[in-house]
């Protein structure tokens, strides 16, 4: 009952969408406003229908309704009733309708929001939203249904399984049991999966051959590398994110369509774009969290093309939130604020079609899927619509500016710089991704010999120079005058902060750090130094014209500036994360040694004891081979660790590393090999890598402060004027 | 302020007109310096950073290949129904075997899929080429393990000795993720 239900309520959705996109797209042709609205309420109608869609597949899990393939792939009886209910997104099909009802959820929330603000731009973005979920529609209906059962004749015969999102003629629904056997004849125990005709109907062994130890009707449960707390909230963190650029590029598009190419539309998705973009970064980040605690290989980003990914979308995203605001202030860049997303757009789409189709050789994707045709061809289509409609309007002028460049020390050249850089390292990670199946490509034509592939050494050098100019330009850019500055004055409001970064160039020196290092810290610190600086001037002056006490200024002037001070938390945090991300990549130790109980290794100020090793199991029937240890600083004892090594009855082992955590560094040991008592550890030093996460926290704060809606918007008017003339006052 | 007091002068039309020209001309230079350090990086970066993809028959049939950086994908050659690895944990080294699988992922659809092409080349491992493979002083993934076929993809050079000496180890298994049908005993 459920299946079907799933089933008719998905492809209703399909259905609809399809039809939306049409509607949509003949009343925007022929700007007929009865029609508009109709397409309007049948997106909105999509979204109950998905959200009844997700929720029967999360109570098929919760329930247990292994008959349903996808049910019994991520959820049995023993999982955690948590992950039974996150198992919605825990493998492809069920993470898709995932994916179609965030999808539906946002371009109802944006159509709805706008409706009356931007109107004139409505049915273009139902066009453009609704298209794109019949895109996912299709794909989740067609080619990866979660609904999908596995079916067999009546009489039990197993040769006659297959599954099917139909009832096939003479056939019935297949129940699946996990089963233990005896071999008699080799005296081993093994496990098989049987299908039975029944839930209630246990599978019978006519083979005299075998025993039934147990028969237990139950599913596979979720992968045991995904039953991590990172993993349960990183998908929907990347989808957010990824779906949500899909407004900006709606509205984008439809202001191309309509040819209004004025900042309306970027005043409309500006907080659309922050939050994607925070999703997104949270995405990332915990991605690289997960890694960090279950790959067990001590690092957390290894230039992986899945991980390329998702971040390809993420720099291209950064440069459109800085370009858009040269467009808001000073109506320049119109044509390079909507190439760069559609750029994003394509990135995410090219994002999905790597993580799910196998494309790309990466340790991440999903199995092998029928979806790289559909997905491709969406993609071209997606492409070859974009860039025609940009082109049209690209030469009949419309992407003409109100204003040029007047200075080349300008704010103006400063955001366009900024947008160049993030854009080449946009080329030079796709290359990096993307090169074995370009070269593979190329050879299947007959032009190459051989196929390349760019490990991660590929990516190091071109991204450290590109990142250390953005965090120059970060640090340069806020103090540069918009207009024209002049280099006199710029060269005094360097001062400071580059003073700081000498000091604290000429400190590393003395301690004998090397001086590529000693460059990049140097660079990063200045961004900080100049940031902080910039925050302590405004409050400073605050203080002094308000009498306010410092802390008070600095609300009052955050809550004035929301999106400017919240930028400068963004940089912080980004600062932060790039001293993390310096320390823990350039100055990590690892060692890898064999010991004996009692016996200790050193790493770093830190001496590793190990005591013991023993077996366990683990409530979801893992078993598990633990290692104790301890660690010592300075002759004491600090902390007893336990790294492991689970393994599982139908997946692969993973590793469970002990860490230490403190501000200054991790402590990450790794059990790799064990032979009777003597267990070789790998044990890895990380200094400074808890900035990467805490700098994370830190983004997320500054982005909730520049995107927090407006309180009362009548107020926020009035006072625009006053607000103008007084940041002019102060340098502006 | 400066911009509050401007005059519209022909003379200072006239300097802003050279100024534009002189400020496109920074701009091309600018943008061209950038696209220049880009275009050394990537290609500096694709010649030291890329490897060569090459099958385990290629490499073990070439001989120019010897000392060259190469990626090269094979099946785990398996004992008694499990990856035949070892490890010695006094040298940090790991010893397993690598047979030949196809390169072309059309030839892998070909024959079946990634899981079944594993399995016959696992099953068949004495007949193919197969290379030794040596692994020092790394992680080690979890997979190496697995009783399952194994694709490992192995990054390193090819001694003289006829061994490869890997720096990188991947490992994939696809059976562990497929969603088929699980096989059935036969119950009848």
């Amino acid at each position: 009952m459920i299946a079907e239900l799933g089933i008719v309520t998905t492809g209703a959705a399909f259905f609809i969408a399809v039809a939306t996109t049409i509607v949509a797209l003949y009343s925007a042709l022929t700007k007929n406003e009865v029609l508009t609205r109709s397409a309007r309420n049948m997106l909105i109608f999509i979204l109950p229908l998905l959200t009844i869609g997700c929720l029967l597949l999360i109570y098929a899990q919760w329930t247990g309704d292994y008959s349903i393939a996808y049910v019994s792939s991520v959820s049995s009886n023993t999982q955690p009733e948590s992950l039974k209910i996150t198992a919605l997104w825990g493998s492809q099909a069920g993470s898709l309708l995932f994916y179609s009802w965030m999808l539906s959820l946002f371009s109802v929330a944006a159509v709805v929001t706008n409706w009356k603000k931007q109107h004139e731009l409505m049915s273009w973005v139902i066009v453009f939203t609704s298209g794109t979920l019949a895109f996912f529609l299709l794909l989740n209906v067609f080619y990866e249904n979660p609904y999908e059962r596995t079916w067999m004749n009546p009489n039990g015969d197993v040769s006659t399984i297959e599954s099917s999102l139909l009832q096939p003629e003479g056939k019935v629904v297949a129940f699946p049991w996990k089963t233990s056997l005896f071999d008699r004849q080799t005296g081993e125990i093994q496990d098989f999966t049987i299908f039975t005709t029944g839930a209630d109907e246990e599978p019978l062994i006519t083979n005299t051959r075998y025993i039934v130890r147990s028969a237990v009707y139950d599913g596979n449960g979720l992968n045991p590398l995904l039953r991590h707390p990172g993993m349960v909230i990183h998908p929907p963190m990347l989808y957010l994110g990824f779906t949500g650029f899909v407004i900006p590029f709606a509205f984008g598009m439809a202001a191309l369509a309509i040819g209004q190419m004025g900042a309306t539309w970027i005043h409309a998705v500006r907080r659309w774009s922050l939050i994607a973009w925070m999703f997104l970064s949270i995405g990332l980040v915990l991605g690289g969290r997960w890694a960090y605690d279950v790959l067990g290989w001590g690092g957390y980003w290894g230039w992986d093309p899945v991980e390329n990914s998702a971040f390809l979308p993420w720099l291209t995203g950064t440069a459109f939130l800085h370009s858009v605001m040269i467009q808001e202030k000073r109506g320049m860049l119109k044509g390079w604020n909507i190439s760069m997303i559609i750029s994003t757009y394509l990135l995410v789409l090219l994002g999905t079609v790597a993580t799910r189709t196998g494309l790309l050789s990466s340790v991440h994707s999903f199995a092998q899927s029928p979806l790289a045709i559909p997905m491709g061809g969406f993609l071209a289509l997606s492409l070859v619509g974009s860039a025609g409609l940009y082109l049209w309007r690209g030469n009949q002028g419309y992407f003409k500016g109100d204003h040029e460049i007047e200075g080349i020390l300008s704010r103006e050249s400063m955001f366009m710089l900024n947008n160049w850089v993030f854009f080449a390292l946009t080329i030079v990670i796709f290359w990096g991704t993307w090169a074995e199946k370009i070269t593979d490509f190329m050879r299947g034509l007959g032009l190459r010999e051989s196929v390349i592939n760019l490990g991660p050494e590929y990516f190091e050098t071109p991204t450290a120079i590109l990142f250390l100019i953005i965090y120059l330009l970060m640090g340069v850019a806020p103090l540069v005058a918009w207009r024209r500055a002049t280099a006199n004055r710029l060269g005094k409001a360097l001062r400071i902060p580059t003073a700081a970064a000498v000091v604290t160039m000429v400190v590393m020196l003395v301690f004998g750090v090397g001086i590529g290092v000693v460059l990049g810290v140097g660079i990063i610190s200045f961004a900080g130094y100049a940031t902080l600086l910039e925050i302590y001037k405004g409050t400073h002056a605050r203080h002094r014209t308000h009498g306010e006490p410092y802390p008070v200024a600095l609300y009052r002037l955050t809550q004035r500036n929301r999106r400017r001070y919240g930028g400068y938390v963004i940089h912080l945090a980004i600062v932060i994360m790039g001293i993390g991300i310096i320390g823990s990549s350039l100055f990590q130790d690892v060692t890898q040694r064999t010991l004996a109980p009692g016996q200790t290794l050193e790493i770093g100020p830190y001496t590793m004891r190990y005591n013991e090793v023993f077996t366990a199991v683990g409530v979801d029937d893992r078993d598990m081979i633990i290692a104790d240890i301890t660690v010592l600083r300075d002759g004491k004892e600090i902390e007893n660790l336990r790294p492991r090594q689970d393994f599982f009855a139908n997946s692969s082992p993973m590793s469970i590393a002990g860490v230490h955590s403190t501000v200054e560094a991790d402590f990450y040991a790794l059990l790799t090999f064990w032979n009777g008592n003597e267990v070789t550890f790998r044990v890895y030093y990380n200094p400074l890598v808890n900035f990467v996460w805490w700098g994370s926290f830190l983004l997320v704060f500054g982005t909730l402060i520049a995107a927090w809606p407006d309180r009362d918007p009548v107020f926020a008017t009035q006072q625009r004027p006053a607000l103008r003339t007084a940041a002019a006052g102060a340098g502006d | 302020m400066s911009e509050a007091t401007w005059e519209k002068s022909t003379e200072l039309a006239q300097k802003l007109q050279g100024r534009k020209s002189q400020q496109r001309w920074l701009y091309l230079a600018a943008g061209l310096a950038l696209v220049g350090v880009v275009v050394f990086l990537v290609i500096q970066g694709t010649i030291l950073g890329s490897s060569y993809f090459k099958t385990v028959e290629e490499l073990s049939t070439d001989a120019s290949l010897i000392g060259k950086k190469v990626r090269v994908s094979g099946a785990v050659v398996q004992k008694d129904g499990k990856n035949d690895v070892r490890f010695d944990s006094d040298t940090n080294t790991l010893y397993f075997s690598i047979t030949h699988i196809p390169n072309d992922s059309d030839e892998i659809r070909e024959g079946g899929g990634l899981g079944t092409v594993l399995a016959s080349a696992v099953a068949k491992s004495n007949e193919l080429p197969t290379i030794q493979v040596i692994y020092v002083n790394r992680e080690i993934p979890d997979l190496i393990y697995s009783d399952e076929p194994t694709q490992a993809i192995v990054e390193g050079k090819m001694g003289e000795d006829g061994i490869f000496y890997a720096t990188s180890l991947q490992l994939k298994c696809p059976t562990k993720y497929a969603d088929d049908i699980p096989e059935q005993v036969a119950s009848n």
